[in-house]
C-alpha cells in the first residue's frame, strides 16, 4: 500500500496561488473602483452646487445695475462675444460675453445720495454744471447749496440728459464747490455704459448720479469669472482692481429681456431669434425682438439672464467629455471634464420705480 | 483505509456558497455604482428644479399687482412645461419638467401676496418636487 504522504503538491499550491491572485486582484479593483466612484459624485456635487452659488453670487451683483435715480437701460451694457477691451487690458471674451453695470453709490450711514440736477454739460471742455438754488437768498453759492463735495474727485458718475437719451458715464477730476462746477473726463470703464450723439444737446435738466462700475467676464487663460473694479481712471489693468469670483468656469453668456410688443409684464423666452430675449440667439437684434417688427426700445428692459458653465476633471472620466451649452454660446465640450451649465433670470429690480 | 474513503476537490455545498458569496460582493459593488450614478442624477435634477422655481419666481416678480394672471386662482394656465435644456416645451414634446404656482392675495399680512411654485420631475420611476414659497 502506498501511503499518501501529507501536505500540497507543487500543481495545488500554484492553483491556490492563482485563484488567491485572481480574488486579491478583483477585491483591490472593486475597491478602488468604489473609491473612484466616490471621488466622481463628490467632484459631481461640488460642480452643480459650484455652479448654483456663482449663478446667485452674479445674480446679486447684477440685479443691482442702476439705482434710486438711475434707470437700469442707463446702467447695463452687455457685450456679447466681446473682443479685447485694449483701454482696460481685457482678453478677448472667445465667445463668451461681458457686462458692465454701474449701481448708484450709497452715502456712509447707506442712504442714496439726492438726485442731481444738472444745468449744463459740455463734452469739449468737461466742464459739469450743477444747478443750483440760492436757498438763503445771499446772491452766492453756499457749500450747502451744491450738491457736490470735494470727496468726489475721482468718482464716477452717470450724466443723463433729460428725454434719458443720451448717456455719458464720466469721471470726476476736480471740483469747484464756489461756482459747484465739476471738472470730468471720460470714465475708461464707463464708457461702455454711453449711448446717444451729443450733437446739441447741452443736457439743461439732466441728471447725475455717482455710481460703482463693475465689468464681469470670464477669462479663458485662467477659467475664472472677474469683477474688474477700476480704482483709478488709468489703461493699465493692475491687481488691486480684480476681484476673482469662480475658478472652473469654461463659460459666461448674459441675455437682457425686453417686454416689447404688447408690453403685457411678461416674456416670451424660447430661444428664436424674435422672442423677447436678446442674446440668446445667435442671430438676435434689438429691431427682431418680439417678432412684431416694431423692435425693442431701450426702456423695454426688464430682465437679465445669465447662463454659466462649470466644470470639473472627473477620475472616471470620458475621451470627450460631456457636451453643453447656455444662451447664445457655443457647445463646449473638454476631454476629461465633466461640464454643468444652468440659465438663471434675474429680475431688474428697480424697473417698478420708473414705470 | 480512512484517507483514502475521503472525497477530493469540493462539494457542490462549497461551490454554491462560494458563489453565493461572490454574487453579494458583486451585487454590493454594483449596487454601489448604481446608487452614486443615481445621487448624480438627482442632485443635478434637483438643483435643475429650484432654479426653474427661482427662474418663474423672477418672471412673475415682472407681473404687476393688477395682473389678471395673477390675481386668478390656480388654473391650467398657470403651469409651465420644461425640457431637460431647460428651454420651456411650448407645444408638442416630453418635458421632464413641470412648474405650477398659486397665488394668495393679502397674506401673510394685506397688502402682501404669496406665491407657490412647484416644480416636479421624473427621474426614472422616481417623482420628485421642489417647492418655493415666495412673499411679493
Amino acid at each position: 500500500m502506498i501511503k499518501r504522504r501529507n501536505g500540497f503538491t507543487i500543481t495545488e499550491l500554484l492553483i491556490a496561488a492563482s485563484i488567491s491572485s485572481i480574488i486579491i486582484l478583483l477585491g483591490t479593483t472593486l475597491f478602488i473602483d468604489s473609491q473612484k466612484e466616490e471621488q466622481r459624485v463628490r467632484q459631481t456635487s461640488y460642480v452643480t452646487w459650484n455652479t448654483m452659488l456663482i449663478s446667485n453670487l452674479l445674480g446679486k451683483v447684477l440685479r443691482g445695475a442702476g439705482g434710486a435715480t438711475i434707470r437700469p437701460w442707463d446702467a447695463l451694457t452687455v457685450e456679447d462675444n466681446c473682443g479685447p477691451l485694449t483701454d482696460l487690458g481685457l482678453p478677448d471674451c472667445q465667445g463668451s460675453d461681458r457686462i458692465t453695470i454701474a449701481s448708484e453709490r450709497t452715502m456712509a450711514d447707506g442712504s442714496y445720495y439726492p438726485k442731481i440736477s444738472v444745468t449744463s454739460y459740455s463734452a469739449v471742455t468737461g466742464i459739469l454744471q450743477i444747478t443750483t438754488v440760492d436757498v438763503n437768498g445771499n446772491g452766492a453759492v453756499d457749500p450747502s447749496e451744491c450738491a457736490l463735495e470735494s470727496g468726489m474727485i475721482n468718482t464716477s458718475i452717470i450724466l443723463v440728459n433729460a428725454s434719458d437719451t443720451i448717456t455719458r458715464t464720466l469721471r470726476i477730476t476736480n471740483v469747484d464747490i464756489a461756482t459747484c462746477q465739476a471738472t470730468t473726463s471720460d470714465d475708461l470703464q464707463g464708457k461702455i455704459l454711453n449711448h446717444g450723439v451729443i450733437g446739441s444737446e447741452t443736457f439743461l435738466n439732466g441728471t447725475t448720479s455717482p455710481v460703482t462700475l463693475k465689468t464681469i467676464y470670464w477669462d479663458p487663460a485662467t477659467f475664472r469669472i472677474i469683477k474688474l473694479v477700476k480704482i483709478a481712471n488709468t489703461s493699465p489693468l493692475v491687481s488691486a482692481d480684480i476681484h476673482i469670483y469662480s475658478d472652473d468656469v469654461y463659460d459666461l453668456q448674459f441675455a437682457l429681456g425686453y417686454d416689447v410688443g404688447f408690453r403685457n409684464q411678461s416674456l416670451t423666452i424660447n430661444g428664436s431669434d424674435t422672442d423677447e430675449v436678446l442674446y440668446n440667439n445667435t442671430a438676435d437684434t434689438m429691431a427682431k425682438l418680439g417678432g412684431l417688427g416694431v423692435g425693442g426700445a431701450n426702456s423695454d428692459l426688464k430682465m437679465l439672464l445669465v447662463g454659466i458653465i462649470v466644470g470639473t476633471s472627473q477620475y472616471k472620466a470620458s475621451a470627450l467629455g460631456n457636451s453643453v451649452s447656455t444662451l447664445n454660446g457655443t457647445v463646449k465640450s473638454f476631454p476629461n471634464l465633466y461640464l454643468f451649465g444652468v440659465e438663471r433670470r434675474f429680475y431688474l429690480r428697480n424697473v417698478l420705480d420708473f414705470l | 483505509m480512512p484517507l483514502l474513503n475521503k472525497p477530493l476537490g469540493f462539494t457542490i455545498i462549497d461551490a454554491l456558497f462560494a458563489l453565493a458569496i461572490f454574487s453579494i460582493a458583486t451585487f454590493t459593488y454594483l449596487y454601489q455604482i448604481q446608487t452614486a450614478n443615481s445621487s448624480i442624477t438627482r442632485q443635478a435634477s434637483s438643483i435643475y428644479g429650484n432654479i426653474i422655481a427661482e427662474n418663474i419666481a423672477e418672471d412673475l416678480s415682472m407681473k404687476s399687482f393688477t395682473d389678471t394672471a395673477l390675481l386668478q386662482a390656480y388654473n391650467a394656465s398657470h403651469r409651465r412645461y420644461f425640457s431637460k435644456s431647460l428651454v420651456e416645451v411650448t407645444s408638442a414634446g416630453n418635458p421632464k419638467y413641470i412648474a405650477s404656482w398659486d397665488v394668495t392675495e393679502n397674506a401673510p399680512i394685506a397688502g402682501n401676496r404669496t406665491i407657490v411654485i412647484k416644480v416636479a420631475w421624473q427621474d426614472g420611476f422616481t417623482g420628485s418636487s421642489f417647492t418655493l414659497r415666495i412673499v411679493r
